[in-house]
């Protein structure tokens, strides 16, 4: 196994649900109860599971996005929830998302040169010119061209601006993504081209994967190996082609026998 | 280019012309020689005419206008361009002034004739010219009023939604607590509190009416700070202040700014309700609902004293409203196109 | 009813043309569409986004929006009666009853200030003339058919209070509640993840076949309807390029964008391989290419494909084809590799 990355430890998330004005609590459902995992360098792992398994908040936590309540995250041995303020905005370069929705994930507001761009204004990453660079790089690297980047998000196709996530992502140079539902909105044979997209940027620049799907045919495609979670667990987990041939668990199995095939 | 697009620049842009060719007449608005009215209307005209050409402001407006698509929107805008106008033009528009005294024996209370195109009143002072020189007071108030409650109602929305948890609560518990009392009373209280001068209605009418707005961004701020970008703004690590300036408060606007625009026409009413009772603008200033007042006792006798202050409140008020009805509907189709869509 | 007793065709739509007027140019989204659904027959429409096949499935109810899109031409004989020419109000009064349909977001189709109970019974008590209580009634054992746990719970629920299967569920109950002959469902498990989205279609296949009803299937995987239905249509770019029974469609697909659907979905065991791509996507209607709308991508394309538009041609057993280069593709067998 390469070099472990990331490191997750009885990673835990409780959200209490509240009441009424004051905010009374009035129970709590436990999102993540107790995942630990890693993941090495330039490796993708795989979490697969139905809707509302926890999938999703576990990789919410990691990019600090939500507070776990307990656990321990730490990302090339820097203890990630011990980061606050600034000194957390500064370590968030390492960690980036792509999101599920291309429709909702960038900023209607901003050209999408600007929305790339501002990974490299916040951290301070070169020169205004260097920056524009960077972004006419990245632009191509993903398959559109260097005069996108003036134009505004509702000018492209769901498939493109998923492209454009993934250029976003990648700009501040992350070691981490994590890729949460990246072609689940998106037609099937605009699904081939992101993921070939995913495969070819991981050779190229080294970046390891947290992969985020209910789909497990998309997930075993794409990773090196898989968790399989239910009701916030993992309930297995192991090298994606052991887990597809030989799968142990009941909650494996179900998602296996859901994958459409092709029949006739 | 649409040609009422083109003559909301050329409208807002002959004033800071105006103020470049006359520089002592510009000198004695600026420093309120001319009344403080005169004075904020001819900066706002400048920045609007500044960003009206210039880069954002024309995307801005041309995008605004675009979505105008109602004829009914389009004409409040057209009354609301031509208002403003008439207010900052209104000594190049009179041929009497507003505040000299006619002959009482022969001017009083002149009928409109061709000399007077809306009559005179008691003291034989020109009306038309005394219901144009009201506009800049009136539109003034209300303009700037409407603009302290956004930026209250924006600040304290912004903050509660944004923080969440404690904050959230007391700022929504205190804005229900004012809002809880009626307008009407806070405004009579504050204004008996006060001397009554046109600076002091603004912040009266000020804060009094931000609670809406407050309401309105709070919600608005909660569902936006959830959105994807927002998110993958907050990954890559930028501050949270600027956050919220960039990436939360621009989706805010529109709707903001359709409030506002529906807000200045109940200011009118409620600033001219106020002079009405005396509690408002009085001499030497002019505002419209104070010279209805001026002819409430011979309302039979002199019709035309009371009546064309009046018709300009009801114009204006309707101007606005219908501005704002197109601005807010423009809003809600804008948010149908982002729902779902069909291949 | 006439039609029916000839042993005809339940749907039969003829040369269906939706246009799109914009800034002075006219779209066709919807560019001749002509197919059949048979009683009891299961269809699969499969497409990339903007391959018109959503429109199609509006227009038939004549649903599309209105101002934006209109119908050019084209019949859509439902029972010998076509569903473009008739009153509206008659075709109000048959939507819902014989046919009706289910969309891709449960979450906006549902009216969010209802309970779940009282928006299947709506229909009922319009359609159906039944009493309040008597719908309601009827609401909760269609919950119950379209496998709801609890459902007289569920019924006084309110959409927000569901997940999204259980609220394509309640979309489902609420289509089938006056017994419709016909159901369009239109990506009706996209927005749900694959152990739900197979829960759902198979209690479509169920409800297909318990209750005798025609469902014509849009989607834009291609392997969800290779399961399940009698035959496919495959859309491209406004046309209907290439339509057979299912086994047929797999085993000796004729056009090259049917085997290029079939080539990019990654299969289980099949790892870490670039996958089959078609590049780039599908033409605004407003600027096809000349010739066969899909050339620019096909790697089977000729000179002639870039001139002329090929026409569908029977290949017999049902099986018909809009290619010029059809034999070739079907001997080829697969989307060749990138």
């Amino acid at each position: 196994m390469p070099e472990a990355l990331l490191e997750v430890r009885d990673l835990r998330k409780v959200f209490a649900l509240r009441r009424g004005i004051l905010g009374r609590r009035a129970g709590e459902t436990v999102a993540v109860d107790g995942v630990s995992f890693t993941i090495g360098v330039g490796e993708t792992l795989g979490l697969v599971g139905p809707s509302g398994c926890g999938k999703t908040t576990i990789g919410r936590c990691i990019l600090r996005l939500i507070e776990p309540t307990s656990g321990r995250i730490t990302l090339a041995g820097e203890d990630l929830l011990a980061l606050r303020g600034k000194a957390l905005r500064r370590f968030r370069r390492n960690l980036q998302i792509v999101f599920q929705d291309p429709y909702g994930s960038l900023n209607p507001r901003m050209t999408v040169g600007d929305a790339i761009a501002e990974a490299l204004e916040v951290h301070g990453i070169g020169s205004p010119r260097d920056r524009q660079d960077r972004v006419v790089g990245l632009l191509e690297r993903v398959g559109l061209e260097a005069d996108h980047a003036r134009r505004y998000p509702h000018e492209f196709s769901g498939g493109q601006r998923q492209r454009l996530g993934i250029a976003r992502a990648l700009a501040p140079r992350p070691r981490l993504v994590v890729a949460d539902e990246p072609v689940s909105a998106l037609d099937v044979s605009v699904q081939a081209q992101v993921l070939n997209l995913l495969q070819d940027i991981q050779l190229e620049f080294g970046v390891s994967y947290l992969f985020i799907a209910h789909d497990l045919a998309v997930v075993q495609h794409l990773s090196h190996r898989i968790a399989v979670m239910d009701r916030g667990r993992v309930v297995e987990e192991g090298l994606a082609e052991d887990l597809v041939s030989s799968p142990r668990s009941a909650a494996t199995r179900a998602l296996l026998e859901s994958v459409p095939r092709l029949g006739g | 280019m649409a040609p009422l697009l083109f003559l909301t620049r050329v409208l807002l842009t002959v004033p800071s012309v105006g103020l470049v060719l006359r520089p002592r007449m510009a000198w004695a608005i600026l420093s309120g020689e001319r009344g403080g009215g005169a004075r904020l209307l001819v900066v706002l005209a400048l920045v609007m005419a500044v960003g009206a050409w210039k880069g954002a402001g024309a995307r801005w407006l041309k995008a605004g206008y675009a979505h105008l698509t109602e004829p009914t929107a389009r004409a409040g805008l057209f009354l609301v361009i031509l208002l403003h106008a008439a207010a900052v033009f209104a000594p190049l528009l009179t041929s009497h002034s507003p505040v000299e005294l006619g002959d009482t024996v022969t001017e009083r209370y002149l009928a409109p004739s061709w000399d007077h195109w809306m009559g005179t009143d008691l003291l034989g002072r020109d009306l038309y010219s005394r219901v144009l020189h009201g506009a800049r007071v009136t539109l003034a108030v209300a303009t700037l009023s409407v603009i302290l409650s956004v930026v209250i109602g924006t600040t304290l929305g912004a903050a509660a939604g944004w923080s969440g948890g404690v904050v959230d609560a007391l700022l929504m518990r205190f804005t229900d607590l004012v809002l809880a009392f009626p307008r009407i009373f806070l405004v009579l209280l504050l204004a008996a509190l006060t001397t009554p001068s046109p600076f002091w209605i603004v912040v009266v009418l000020g804060t009094t009416g931000w609670m809406g707005v407050a309401r309105l961004v709070r919600g608005s701020v909660l569902q936006i700070r959830e959105q994807d970008y927002v998110l993958a703004a907050r990954t890559v690590g930028v501050p949270p202040l600027q956050l919220l300036w960039k990436h939360v408060l621009p989706a805010a606007v529109a709707p903001i700014v359709a409030a506002a625009a529906l807000r200045v026409g109940n200011t009118i009413l409620a600033e001219s309700f106020l002079s009405f009772l005396g509690l408002g603008i009085t001499d030497p200033n002019v505002s419209w609902g104070m010279l209805i007042r001026g002819g409430r006792h011979t309302m039979l006798d002199a019709w035309w004293v009371s009546t064309f202050p009046g018709l300009a409140i009801v114009v204006t008020v309707v101007g606005y409203n219908l501005l704002g009805d197109g601005l807010r509907d423009a809003y809600d189709r804008r948010l149908g196109e982002l729902g779902p869509r069909e291949d | 009813m006439t039609a029916d007793q000839g042993g005809g065709p339940l749907l039969r739509v003829e040369d269906l043309v939706v246009e799109i007027p914009r800034d002075g140019m006219v779209s066709t989204p919807v560019d001749g569409v002509s197919f059949e659904v048979g009683s009891r027959e299961s269809v699969g429409v499969v497409g990339e986004s903007g391959c018109g096949k959503s429109l199609t499935a509006l227009a038939l109810l004549r649903l599309h929006p209105r101002g934006a899109a209109h119908i050019r031409r084209g019949r859509a004989l439902f029972r010998g009666e076509d569903l473009l020419a008739m009153d509206i109000d008659r075709l109000r009064k048959w939507r819902g009853r014989r046919i009706s349909m289910v969309f891709q977001e449960p979450m906006t189709s549902l009216n969010p200030v209802f309970q779940c109970g009282d928006q299947i019974a709506e229909g009922m008590q319009v359609h159906l003339g039944l009493s309040r209580q008597q719908a309601r009634d009827r609401a909760i054992s269609l919950l119950e058919e379209v496998g709801m746990d609890h459902p007289a719970r569920r019924a006084g629920q309110y959409p927000h209070e569901l997940s999204g299967g259980m609220r394509q569920r309640v979309m489902i109950a609420m289509a089938i509640a006056c017994s419709p002959d016909l159901l369009l469902a239109d990506e009706p498990t996209t927005a749900l993840d694959v152990t739900v989205q197979a829960r759902i279609l198979d209690l479509l296949e169920r409800l297909q076949e318990e209750r005798a009803m025609s469902l014509l299937h849009i989607t834009h995987d291609l392997a969800l309807v290779s399961q399940r239905s009698n035959r496919i249509l495959v859309m491209y770019s406004g046309r209907i390029v290439e339509s057979a029974k299912t086994a047929q469609l797999v085993a000796e697909a004729a056009h090259p964008y049917t085997l290029g659907l079939f080539a990019c979905r990654p299969r289980l065991g099949d790892r870490r391989r670039r996958l089959s791509l078609i590049e780039g996507s599908v033409p605004d209607p407003a600027h096809r290419p000349q010739g066969c709308a899909f050339h620019p991508r096909c790697p089977f394309a000729t000179a002639r494909c870039g001139q002329e538009r090929p026409e569908m041609q029977s290949l017999g057993a049902g099986h018909a084809v809009a290619c010029f280069e059809a034999e070739r593709v079907r001997e080829a067998g697969r989307w060749p590799d990138a």
